[in-house]
């Protein structure tokens, strides 16, 4: 790992010499009184003054919708055509440790076992720079996850603002290498430095482990009835989440041409589990809460055993029923 | 550069409209063939979806047409009818579509002139709207996919 | 709020009703839903001017029907709703206690629709004022910047339903977006999609909608949706005299007519 400098008032040379090279740069971008991940054509766009996105940023290697293929015909022959995803390379600029974890699952669960090959190519075609949080609010609950705020796990580069203002950089990777490549003259290098002193506080909400093994225990629990009482049932905490990964398959079109495509799905609608015999294995919202629950923090792999949440509290922030995933955890850990 | 004919889809009831539409027909009644006539039962029938869903499918305008008030073979689905395209049309104002391209009518069985008139007037001014370029923006199935999917 | 929790207690104690379904501490200044089925954990329910979650959502969740009897915490947007569930044949008196919370902490407890009609009719119907301030700015704009407007409102949407989810006139169990033979609103969050979803939500609400505004607090990406059903409503409002959530009788203005409605657009 190198490190580096970067003086503030060069992000604006270092964002233009990433465009110049004909990269697309995804930074936060703010609408209204919100930051959203978006496409960015000039530093200006750019608002890094932020604690968490409403959308993640898993769009841009999981979009909302994507065309798989085309097909058309004229009665006699149909072609069928595959999307090739760009070879363009992307820069997510901004991303903070809880999404750049999030990328990590990513890729694991759509590369690992059956290979997503569009997520695979567009993953492969992008460049990660995570910046270390200096503020955090109370939905926040990374350290309880096994990520903290200057975690630097999966980024290719990473951005610390200390209390000058200034950048200390890690180059963790030979993506991150070549970035800083095609603007070498504006970072300097710079002595490993600690950065705890530049860190968000962000106090542990819950002891993760036991409540993982409460949980493997509590399928039959009432605990989930009253819990999911307040659920509505849409699809919003899916939707922000930056690891939930479910998809729908539609075909849109007519006989003679189309595309099937896929697109974001949520465990939280009543009709997810429904069987073309009309059966549905979930027939009540706290079943669907339950699996919810369930799968991000004991059913889905994970290399240091925390399951896919990554404790950016996007859920918390936006569910109009406050839920809380925090709330419904601790509750389990009072369990005996 | 052949000039832009129009695709008009129009929601005609049964029993007046596309009657009046037969009428104009076997008196021999030339019209713009730039319509496109779906039968329906009673204009009472015509869901607001059918009318985006002839837009979504590259209609540059949409007429629909039934029987007049008090003339309804159903007694009373044309004054539904009317009251769902004043609610819709009020919407549909508000949200900014151009909705100087849906039309609506009361046609009898014994209008053939009036149909044609009608048809021939309705091609001419959506002519000179020129094509539904807002929808063909939306329907427009990119795979430049970063700048379709612009929003993360 | 001490004789709410008195009232909750008894009602519970009493079995007079089986749950209790109120407003309690949240997080940050945000009240959360609370369902209070044990008498001594009625002191979790709170009253004040930060309580504008639409309750009655919950009222015709299976989940929630099933427990029984149910007592609710009331404000007006929530005796428009259950008036107008009730003109919808959604819901009876014998279902419900109304529990309504006065400004001076007095509670008074209702289970006649008839009286609930008498209440609301006494409380203003009109758009507060700085939404129909929004309103009137986009009316005065052109159709073409109204038209950008609201796409690239609906450009951010991500078809979650949390505006259906959230609002208790939607309490279909198979809504017409998940019907897909035919598909009528598409699946995906693409801008066709969208626009057809909002349109069809708008219009499903028409004389329906008592304008709590509810869908533009449940949308996480802050789409000003309530704009769309206030400015409707009032419309319907206005031409047909016909309002939603004022008589536990139906008057729905898509299912009556009158034969002269006057339009000026029918050739």
């Amino acid at each position: 790992m190198k490190t580096k400098h970067l003086n503030r008032e060069q992000l604006p040379s270092f964002f233009n010499a990433i465009t110049q090279a004909g990269k697309i740069v995804i930074a936060p971008s703010r609408i209204g009184d919100k930051i959203y991940f978006t496409k960015v054509d000039s530093w200006e766009q750019v608002d890094l003054d932020f604690i968490s996105s409403t959308l993640s940023a898993k769009a841009a290697l999981f979009p909302r919708w994507e065309p798989l293929l085309q097909f058309s015909g004229d009665g006699k022959m149909m072609t069928v055509k595959d999307t090739e995803i760009p070879d363009t390379e992307t820069v997510i600029f901004g991303l903070h440790p809880c999404d750049t974890g999030a990328f990590n699952y990513m890729s694991e669960f759509f590369e690992g076992g059956i290979t997503d090959t569009y997520i695979q190519k567009r993953r492969s075609k992008t460049t990660l720079i995570t910046l270390s949080c200096k503020k955090a609010d109370d939905a926040c609950f990374c350290t309880s996850v096994g990520i903290s705020p200057g975690a630097s796990q999966g980024s290719d580069l990473m951005l610390t603002e200390m209390e000058d203002g200034n950048y200390y950089i890690e180059v963790l990777t030979d993506k991150g290498e070549n970035l800083t490549a095609s603007a070498r003259d504006i970072f300097q290098d710079y002595a490993v430095t600690d950065k705890t002193p530049y860190l968000a506080e962000v106090p542990l909400k819950f002891d993760l482990t036991p409540i993982q093994e409460k949980l493997g225990n509590s399928y039959d629990s009432p605990l989930w009835i009253n819990q999911s009482l307040p659920c509505l049932g849409c699809g919003a905490c899916a939707f922000v989440c930056p690891t939930c990964t479910c998809f729908d398959i539609q075909d849109e079109g007519d006989a003679y041409a189309g595309t099937r495509l896929r697109c974001w799905d949520s465990c939280g609608f009543s009709l997810f589990t429904l069987h073309a015999s009309g059966h549905n294995p979930r027939p009540v919202q706290s079943h669907r809460w339950r699996q919810r629950i369930m799968h991000k923090f004991i059913y889905s792999k994970s290399d240091d055993g925390t399951g896919s949440c990554v404790g950016c509290g996007r859920c918390l922030r936006i569910c109009p029923a406050q839920m809380s995933i925090t709330d419904q955890l601790q509750s389990f850990a009072e369990v005996k | 550069m052949p000039s832009f004919e129009p695709k008009i889809t129009a929601f005609v009831c049964n029993w007046c409209t596309y009657a009046g539409a037969d009428l104009t027909g076997t008196s021999r009644i030339k019209y713009a063939p730039n319509v496109r006539i779906i039968r329906l039962p009673c204009t009472g029938r015509i869901d607001f979806m059918l009318i985006l869903k002839a837009f979504a499918g590259g209609a540059d305008g949409v007429i629909i047409s039934g029987c007049h008030p008090n003339d309804c073979h159903y007694t009373s689905g044309n004054f539904h009818a009317r009251r769902r395209w004043m609610v819709f049309r009020s919407l549909l104002d508000f949200i900014g579509f151009d909705t100087r391209r849906i039309f609506f009518s009361w046609v009898s069985a014994a209008e053939g002139a009036k149909w044609a008139q009608l048809v021939n007037a309705i091609t001419a001014e959506v002519k000179k709207l020129g094509p539904f370029q807002n929808y063909a923006e939306l329907t427009k199935s990119g795979l430049d996919l970063i700048a379709e999917n612009s929003y993360a | 709020m001490l004789e709410l929790h008195n009232r909750a207690r008894q009602l519970l104690e009493t079995q007079a009703v089986n749950l209790i379904l109120g407003y309690g501490e949240g997080h940050g200044d945000e009240p959360r839903p609370v369902f209070i089925d044990k008498p001594d954990t009625v002191t979790r329910l709170i009253f004040n001017e930060r309580c504008i979650q639409n309750l009655a959502v919950y009222l015709l969740k299976p989940e929630v029907r099933t427990q029984g009897k149910i007592g609710i915490v009331t404000t007006i947007p929530v005796s428009r709703s259950i008036l107008q569930l009730a003109a919808e044949n959604q819901i009876r008196d014998e279902e419900v206690v109304l529990l309504l919370v006065q400004a001076d902490g007095k509670v008074s407890e209702v289970t006649r629709f008839s009286e609930l009609e008498g209440l609301v009719a006494q409380h203003e119907t009109k758009i507060p004022a700085p939404d129909q301030e929004k309103i009137s700015i986009l009316q005065k704009k052109s159709r073409e910047e109204r038209w950008q407007y609201w796409v690239n409102e609906f450009n951010r949407c991500i078809k979650c339903y949390a505006c259906r989810a959230s609002c208790p006139m939607c309490y279909c169990t198979n809504c017409t977006v998940e019907c897909n033979q035919p598909q009528w609103i598409p699946v995906p969050a693409h801008a066709l999609g969208n626009l057809e979803w909002h349109i069809m939500r708008v219009m499903h609400l028409a004389g329906r909608c008592i304008k709590c505004g509810e869908c533009a607090r449940a949308c996480p990406v802050d789409i000003p949706l309530h704009l769309l059903t206030f400015m409707l409503n009032d419309n319907i409002a206005d031409i047909f005299g016909q309002r939603a959530g004022m008589k536990a009788k139906p008057d729905y203005v898509l299912s009556t007519f009158k034969p002269d409605d006057k339009e000026n657009f029918i050739r």
